[in-house]
C-alpha cells in the first residue's frame, strides 16, 4: 500500500467515525535525514501503521493524530548495530563445533535479555547478531529488532549470512599456520558441499534411469499385457547420499542465495577471504576488517562490502592481538576506494551495542559525515539484505524513527525520542 | 639515565618540529581550561610557556603562526593514573607490600605504539603509577610526553586501600593490618614514604566500592593528606559521601564500565561541585579513551563544561602537577590540543598537539 492510500484510508475510518487503529505519529519541525534522499529542513515524518506514511515538507497530518514537536531537533532513522551480541546469552559466544554453518543463531537467543532498553535508548533500534559461535563456519547471522517489551523478539531476517572466520583467535594467540588453516577448512568446506550437490545430482540422474528401467511395461490400449520382465535382470536402486545439512546451507551460500560472512582482520587474512570469493564467486561481505584498508582496492575490485566492526577501541575491550593494527581511518579508506561500508560496535557484551553513534562519530573523523551516518543506516541495511524494510526515512518502511537533540554524530547531543514499528520504544525523561 | 633514554625514544617516535622562538595558534575558538570560551582567540607560547591567550595576541618577530581558524584549540589532555609503555610483568610487583623505592620510571618502555596512540588523542601529561597489588607505590613520575618528559619525578604516590592489595602469602592479609600499615608508613617522615608526602607528593588513594572509599576518606582526613581518590565501584553511589570536599575523583575510563549507572557518574559528581578526573588506567584502556569517556558522559548528562575540564585541569589536579599543566593560563606549559570541531565532539579528529611549544603530532589527513 503506498502512502497516500494509507493516508486516504486513515482518513477514511476517521470519516466513519471508526476506532483507527493505531492513532498515527507526526514528528514534525526537525532536520529530517532521510539517508536514503535528501535531508528536509523543518519536515515532518508521518507514521502509521507501524510504516513510514509520508516524509516531506508540506506533509498532510491527519486529524487526530499524534503531534511531536522536534524543532531545532533531528530526525534519523533507527541505527543498525552491523555486529552486536544482543539478545545473546554468553555461553553462545563459545560454541566450540569448528565447521556448523547449519547452526540458526536464532535458536540461541533469549527473548527476555536485559539491557535491550539501555541500547534503545541510544537511537539503535535493530541490530546484526552474528556471534553466535567462535567456530570456523559458525551458523546463520540474523538481523532483529530492538524491542524492550520481555519476551518480544522480532526477528527481520533469520538468515542473514552464514558467519565464518579467518585468523580471529579464539584466546590469546593464533599460529601463522593455523590462520592458512582456517582458510583452508572452510575451501574444504565448500568443495565438500559441491561434492555433495554433485553426488546428489549423479543420484538424481541414476534414479530417473532406475525407475525407467525398472517401470513395469504398461499395457496399450487395445493390445494384450505384455510380458512381465524376467526376475534377475533388475539394475541395482541407486544409493541416495545421506543428508548433509552443513552442505544444503553452504549450497545455499554457493548458490548466492545466502552470503558468506567472513571475519578477517590481518590483511593476509582479508586476502585469503578474496580468494574464497574469487573461486567460489560466493556473495562475501567481510567483517571486522582491522587492516582492511591496506587492501581497500583489493575490496573494492571485487565489490565485497565491509562490515567495519569494532571502528574504536575505546568502546570495546582492547586485545591488540586480535585485531592487527586497528586503524581508526579503516571505514574511511575503504569508502574512498569505492567499498560499501557499514559499520558494528563489535562489543562481547550485548549492552555494547549503544555506541553505534559513538563509532559512527569516530569513523566520521575522515569519512564524510552523511557517509558516517549512512554507515549505520542504509549501507548497513542494504550489506545484510533488509532495505526494503529499515535504514532510511522512506515511505512504506518499518517506521524505525530516532529524534536526536542535536547532532546526531555528536553523542553529547542525547537521544529525546525512538520509535520501532511506529511505537514508542523510548522517551527521554526531561533533565532533574 | 632512564630519563634520557626516556626522552631519546619520544624525539626519535616523534620527530618534534623545533621552533625556536615561539609559536602562535590563532584563529580559532579557544577552550582554556578554566570555562572560558574565546572565538577568534590566540594563544601564544614562548620558551616552552603560555605567554598571552586573548583575542588580541600578535605574534612577536621570529614567531610562527598557525591559523585554525574554524578549529578548536584546548589544554592538553591530562591522565592522571596510567601504566602506559610499562611491560605488564613490571606493573604489579607483589614482592614488597610497601615499594616506596621502586623507580617507577625505570619501567618505562616508551618506544611503543600506545604512545604514538596517547599523543595522537591528545594527551599531553600522565602520571604513571603502576601497582594495584601493592599498598604503596612510588614515587611516580608526572611526565609530558614530548621532549622533555619528566614533569616531576616524585609526583605522586599510590595508595591502595581495599581488598585487592590483600594477599595470602604476605602480609598485610586483613584490612585493620592494611590501614595500620599505610598509616605507619605514611605518617614516618624519616621512612622513604612519609618522606615523599612531606616532599609534596599527591596521594592517590585506590579504593573500590563504598566502604573502602569511607575507609580512604579516613585516612586522608586522619593523616591531612594532600590526596585524590581514584573511585572504583559505581560513582553515583558515592556521590553524598564525596560531595562538598575539596578532593579530586579520579574516574576510571568509562570503556571499562560503560553501563548507564557509571556513565551518569562523572556527571552526578560535577554536578554537586566535585573536582571529577578521568584516568585510563593504561593498558587497561587506552588514552584515547579519555576523550570518548568525557563526551559519554556529557551524553549521560555531565555539562560539556565540567567535561572538558575533567579531561585537563581535573586530571592535573588529580595528579599534583596543576600549577604547570591543564588550563590555557600565562606561565603555564605550553601544551594544547587543537581539534576540528568541539573538544569533545568524537566526530571532529585531534588535528595537532603541541607539548612545551613544540608541535609533536600533526594530523595527516586520510
Amino acid at each position: 500500500m503506498g502512502p497516500t492510500a494509507l493516508l486516504v484510508a486513515a482518513q477514511l475510518a476517521m470519516a466513519a467515525g471508526e476506532e483507527a487503529k493505531p492513532t498515527p505519529l507526526a514528528i514534525e519541525g526537525g532536520t529530517v535525514v532521510t539517508v536514503a534522499g535528501e535531508t528536509i529542513a523543518a519536515g515532518t515524518v508521518l507514521v502509521a501503521d507501524g510504516k513510514i506514511a509520508a516524509v516531506g515538507r508540506d506533509v498532510v497530518v491527519p486529524e487526530g493524530a499524534r503531534r511531536i514537536d522536534a524543532t531545532g531537533k533531528t530526525v534519523i532513522p533507527g541505527l543498525i548495530d552491523a555486529l552486536s551480541t544482543l539478545y545473546l546469552p554468553p555461553q553462545e559466544l563459545a560454541e566450540p563445533s569448528a565447521i556448523a554453518p547449519e547452526f540458526r543463531v536464532t535458536d540461541g537467543l533469549d527473548a527476555y535479555a536485559k539491557d535491550l532498553e539501555e541500547v534503545l535508548s541510544y537511537g539503535v533500534t535493530a541490530a546484526h547478531v552474528a556471534a553466535g559461535s567462535r567456530g570456523l563456519l559458525a551458523g546463520a547471522s540474523a538481523v532483529v529488532k530492538v524491542s524492550s517489551q520481555p519476551g518480544v523478539l522480532p526477528i527481520l531476517l533469520d538468515t542473514a549470512a552464514v558467519r565464518g572466520q579467518i585468523g580471529v583467535p579464539a584466546g590469546s594467540t593464533i599460529s601463522s599456520l593455523d590462520r592458512l588453516g582456517n582458510y583452508t577448512s572452510i575451501r574444504e568446506a565448500l568443495l565438500s558441499a559441491r561434492d555433495y550437490e554433485w553426488a546428489l545430482g549423479k543420484y538424481e540422474r541414476e534414479f530417473t534411469r532406475y525407475t525407467q528401467k525398472t517401470a513395469e511395461p504398461k499395457a496399450e490400449e487395445g493390445k494384450p499385457p505384455p510380458p512381465p520382465k524376467p526376475p534377475g535382470d533388475k539394475p541395482e536402486r541407486p544409493k541416495k547420499p545421506g543428508p548433509d545439512y552443513s552442505a544444503d546451507v553452504l549450497l545455499r551460500v554457493l548458490h548466492r542465495e545466502v552470503p558468506l560472512l567472513i571475519e578477517a582482520h590481518r590483511v593476509a587474512d582479508i586476502l585469503n577471504a578474496l580468494r574464497l570469493q574469487d573461486e567460489f564467486d560466493l556473495r562475501l561481505i567481510l567483517l571486522g576488517g582491522s587492516e582492511a584498508g591496506k587492501v581497500a582496492e583489493e575490496i573494492a575490485r571485487r565489490n565485497v562490502p565491509v562490515i567495519v566492526a569494532p571502528v574504536s577501541l575505546s568502546m570495546v575491550a582492547p586485545s591488540k592481538l586480535r585485531y592487527g593494527e586497528h586503524s581508526r581511518t579503516n571505514a574511511a579508506q575503504l569508502a574512498r576506494a569505492g567499498v560499501k561500508v557499514a559499520l558494528g560496535v563489535g562489543g562481547d557484551d550485548p549492552f555494547d551495542s549503544k555506541f553505534v553513534r559513538a563509532s559512527a562519530a569516530v569513523a566520521a573523523e575522515d569519512l564524510p559525515r552523511d557517509q558516517a551516518l549512512r554507515a549505520v543506516t542504509l549501507s548497513a541495511a542494504e550489506i545484510l539484505g533488509v532495505a526494503d524494510h529499515i535504514g532510511s526515512l522512506t515511505e512504506g518502511k518499518d517506521a524505525d524513527v530516532v529524534v536526536v537533540a542535536g547532532d546526531p554524530l555528536d553523542v553529547r547531543a542525547p537521544v529525546d525520542l525512538v520509535l520501532v514499528d511506529g511505537q514508542i520504544a523510548y522517551e527521554r525523561r526531561a533533565a532533574g | 639515565m632512564s630519563t634520557r633514554w626516556l626522552a631519546a625514544g619520544t624525539l626519535a617516535l616523534l620527530g618534534p618540529v623545533a621552533l625556536g622562538a615561539g609559536l602562535l595558534v590563532r584563529g580559532g575558538t579557544v577552550w582554556t581550561g578554566t570555562g572560558e570560551a574565546l572565538e577568534g582567540g590566540a594563544v601564544l607560547i614562548r620558551d616552552g610557556k603560555v605567554a598571552a591567550v586573548g583575542r588580541d595576541v600578535t605574534a612577536p618577530q621570529g614567531v610562527r603562526t598557525i591559523d585554525v581558524t574554524g578549529k578548536h584549540v584546548c589544554p592538553g589532555f591530562v591522565d592522571p593514573h596510567s601504566s602506559l609503555g610499562l611491560p605488564t610483568w613490571e606493573m604489579d610487583e607483589t614482592v614488597e607490600a610497601v615499594a616506596a623505592e621502586m623507580p617507577v620510571d625505570a619501567a618505562v618502555w616508551m618506544d611503543r605504539p600506545e604512545v604514538r596512540d596517547a599523543v595522537s588523542s591528545g594527551v599531553t601529561t600522565l602520571v604513571l603509577a603502576p601497582g594495584g597489588a601493592n599498598l604503596l607505590v612510588g614515587p611516580c613520575p608526572a611526565l609530558k610526553l614530548g621532549p622533555s618528559p619528566v614533569l616531576k619525578a616524585e609526583a605522586a604516590i599510590k595508595v591502595t586501600v581495599g581488598p585487592s592489595a590483600l594477599l595470602w602469602d604476605r602480609k598485610p592479609t586483613s584490612l585493620p593490618a592494611l590501614l595500620d600499615m599505610l598509616r605507619g608508613a605514611l605518617s614516618d617522615t624519616e621512612g622513604p614514604v612519609g618522606r615523599l608526602v612531606a616532599g609534596g607528593a599527591i596521594a592517590q588513594v585506590a579504593c573500590d566500592g563504598l566502604a573502602d572509599a569511607e575507609r580512604a576518606l579516613g585516612l586522608i582526613d586522619g593523616l591531612h593528606l594532600k590526596a585524590a581518590l581514584l573511585l572504583g565501584g559505581a560513582p553515583s553511589r558515592a556521590v553524598d559521601l564525596l560531595a562538598g570536599r575539596d578532593l579530586p575523583v579520579v574516574l576510571p575510563s568509562l570503556a571499562l564500565t560503560p553501563r548507564d549507572k557509571f556513565l551518569v557518574g562523572p556527571g552526578q559528581l560535577a554536578g554537586r561541585g566535585v573536582k571529577v578526573a578521568f584516568a585510563s588506567f593504561a593498558p587497561a584502556t587506552q588514552e584515547a579513551d579519555l576523550r570518548t569517556s568525557a563526551a559519554l558522559a556529557v551524553g549521560a548528562g555531565m555539562s560539556p563544561a565540567a567535561a572538558l575540564r575533567a579531561l585537563t585541569l581535573g586530571g592535573a589536579e588529580a595528579g599534583g602537577v596543576a600549577d604547570r599543566v591543564g588550563s590555557l593560563e600565562i606561565g603555564k606549559d605550553g601544551d594544547l590540543v587543537v581539534a576540528a570541531r568541539e573538544p569533545l565532539d568524537l566526530s571532529g579528529a585531534i588535528e595537532l598537539v603541541v607539548v612545551d611549544g613544540e608541535i609533536i603530532y600533526e594530523r595527516v589527513p586520510q
